[in-house]
């Protein structure tokens, strides 16, 4: 038995006036008797728009303050309609928002706004990441101190670090409690972000550079002490940082030999 | 961390009934939802079950496997899929089906639960649970794609009847005879949702309580209870909007309660999203039900006795 026409079409052309809010809704639909079609159809289109936007919502709840609930809608509309999810799990919508913010024109001249959207897509993603216990502190504690040096490490899977020309983490801060207005502080120079999630909480940290750039380079495999010396950081009070903010989950030891040939003498 | 094993239950035991007075009562259980998870695990004899939808927890680690690992501990658990679009033209994603089975074989859910209707299509996902005409093509490719569904996750699912908004000119059959063709050519069970049943009478101009009779009560596993808003369309007429989002509607109530006879031992389920109640009165919500499926089926045995 071939389809007929109709069923050719479906769900073809339903989707595609889902898709396009101003376009003709499918023929032959029906509803009750008296009730024309496209107002019912009107509440398909609706439901997209809205669940994805209450999502959206959720997820970049800072940037939605920022910006206010009917621009952040506007945007959000916008960005559903270009960019609809291409796959049924949510957790994984939205990674492409930060730079559709950046391109936004009527948000062009926030430049600020792209950042904090991406420091919240770092945040939702490190709430989604492994879980990973927490590293042996005596047995590491327990390394002599020309072991320590050679040592690398694996840090927290929920790990990622954020360089930004604004203070993004100050602004993060001053907005993520509702109880308070919107504000964005100003004067304040740009900050680099640190997310780690360590336990259920994803922790945010205002971290100078160096810091950052050492926990990329340990992150890359590089040995404590060769870490250190490339940045220039304090090694006591860089390994109290990572300790405390729950980044290292384990380390072994270099072997001299791989030591030797890394070894940039 | 490797997850945790999840204590043994056999994958199609249904949560056992609580014991009542009557003994009649059906295992009454409610939608999880993130803000629940404190209290739900602080009161867990609170329900008989839970029920998630698994797309939400196709994340590697963090809270959400957290709190399900430990109620999973306390309480059965239902999968209600959202996402297969298994009245879609396209086949079910092979990926995802892989994913849900891992999460699946994680978590043993006592049922696994998915729709009448499709919510992808040509690789965008609609987020919404979207109608199909009732036609034979449309049963026979929905049924290839339960059955392709249920060989990938090794198990026997359930497919819910939609809450509708409009209707097609070209349906061949009526819902509960493409429910059932469905259930017998795949072999799936039926999950009933007396506010969809509802909501899509009054939106579509049928009479509800013809359709609870027609509906293939013998194939329904599980039963879902929801609130929706009460809107009108232009001609003064009533609209009703599936939000599940405010307590069960009398209607609904009324629907159920005569049915419960019928499906005494049938797990009932309240789903609530959208504005949601503090913990307590959506545990009560699901007392309710139980304790009005416990009612009617004791005044049923004892109009039968008399
Ligand atoms: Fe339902």
């Amino acid at each position: 038995m071939s389809p007929s026409p109709e069923q050719a079409a479906f769900p073809e052309a339903f989707a595609a006036a889902l898709r396009e809010p101003r376009s003709a809704i499918p023929a032959r639909l029906a509803a009750r008797p008296g009730v024309d079609p496209a107002v019912r159809f009107a509440i398909y289109r609706n439901n997209m728009a809205a669940g994805l936007g209450r999502v959206l919502a959720d997820r970049f709840p800072v940037l939605r303050r920022l910006l206010g609930a009917d621009f952040f809608a506007a945007l959000t509309d916008a960005f559903i309609r270009q960019h609809p999810p291409a796959g049924p799990v949510l957790l994984e919508y939205g990674a492409l928002f930060p730079n559709f913010v950046e391109r936004f024109p009527p948000s062009q001249h926030l430049a600020y706004l792209a950042d904090v959207a991406r420091l919240e897509w770092l945040r939702h993603c490190a709430l989604l990441a492994a879980d990973a216990a927490p590293i042996d502190r005596a047995a590491l504690a327990a390394q002599p101190p020309d072991v320590m040096a050679r040592l690398r490490f694996t840090l927290h899977p929920s790990l990622a670090i954020l360089r930004s020309p604004f203070p993004i983490v100050s602004i993060w801060r001053a907005n993520i409690d509702p109880a308070n207005p919107a504000v964005v502080p100003a004067g304040l120079p740009g900050e680099n972000a640190l997310l780690v999630r360590p336990g259920l909480v994803a922790e945010i940290h205002a971290v100078p550079a160096s810091r950052a750039d050492f926990v990329e380079r340990l992150q890359a495999g590089v040995a404590l002490g060769d870490a250190t010396n490339l940045v220039g950081a304090d090694l006591t009070a860089a390994l109290a940082f990572l300790l405390s903010a729950g980044i290292l989950t384990g380390f072994f030891p270099v072997s001299d030999d791989a030591a030797r040939r890394s070894d940039p003498a | 961390m490797a997850p945790r094993r999840i204590p043994s239950l056999s994958t199609s035991a249904v949560p056992a009934s609580r014991p009542t007075p009557a003994g009649l009562s059906p295992p009454a259980g409610v939608g999880l939802r993130p803000p629940h998870f404190r209290a739900a695990l602080a009161e867990p004899g609170a329900v008989d079950f839970l029920e998630v939808h698994p797309e939400n927890y196709l994340c590697d680690g963090g809270p959400q496997h957290h709190f399900l690992t430990a109620l999973r501990q306390d309480l059965p658990l239902s999968f209600h899929g959202v996402g297969l679009s298994l009245g879609g033209a396209d086949r079910p994603d092979r990926r995802h089906l892989a994913r849900l089975r891992q999460l699946v074989d994680r978590y043993q859910p006592f049922h696994f639960s998915e729709h009448l209707a499709w919510s992808s299509h040509g690789g965008t996902y609609f987020n919404d649970l979207l109608p199909l005409p009732y036609t034979q093509a449309n049963l026979a490719r929905m049924s290839a794609h339960v059955a392709e569904t249920q060989d990938c996750l090794g198990r026997q699912i359930l497919i819910e009847n939609p809450s509708l908004y409009l209707t097609f000119a070209e349906s061949e059959m009526s819902e509960a005879e493409f429910l059932a063709e469905l259930s017998r050519r795949s072999g799936c069970r039926l999950l009933l949702d007396i506010n969809n049943l509802y909501v899509s009478a009054i939106n579509a101009g049928w009479d509800s309580w013809a359709m609870l009779a027609e509906f293939p009560q013998d194939a329904v596993a599980q039963i879902h209870l929801a609130g929706h808003d009460h809107c009108r369309d232009a001609d003064g007429g009533s609209l009703l909007i599936d939000t599940h989002g405010m307590p069960v509607a009398d209607p609904v109530w009324d629907l159920f309660a005569a049915i419960a006879p019928r499906l005494a031992g049938v797990p009932v389920l309240i789903e609530w999203d959208q504005d949601l109640p503090d913990w307590p009165r959506l545990v009560s919500e699901a007392s309710l039900a139980r304790q009005l499926a416990g009612n009617a089926l004791a005044e049923a045995r004892h109009v039968a006795i008399a």
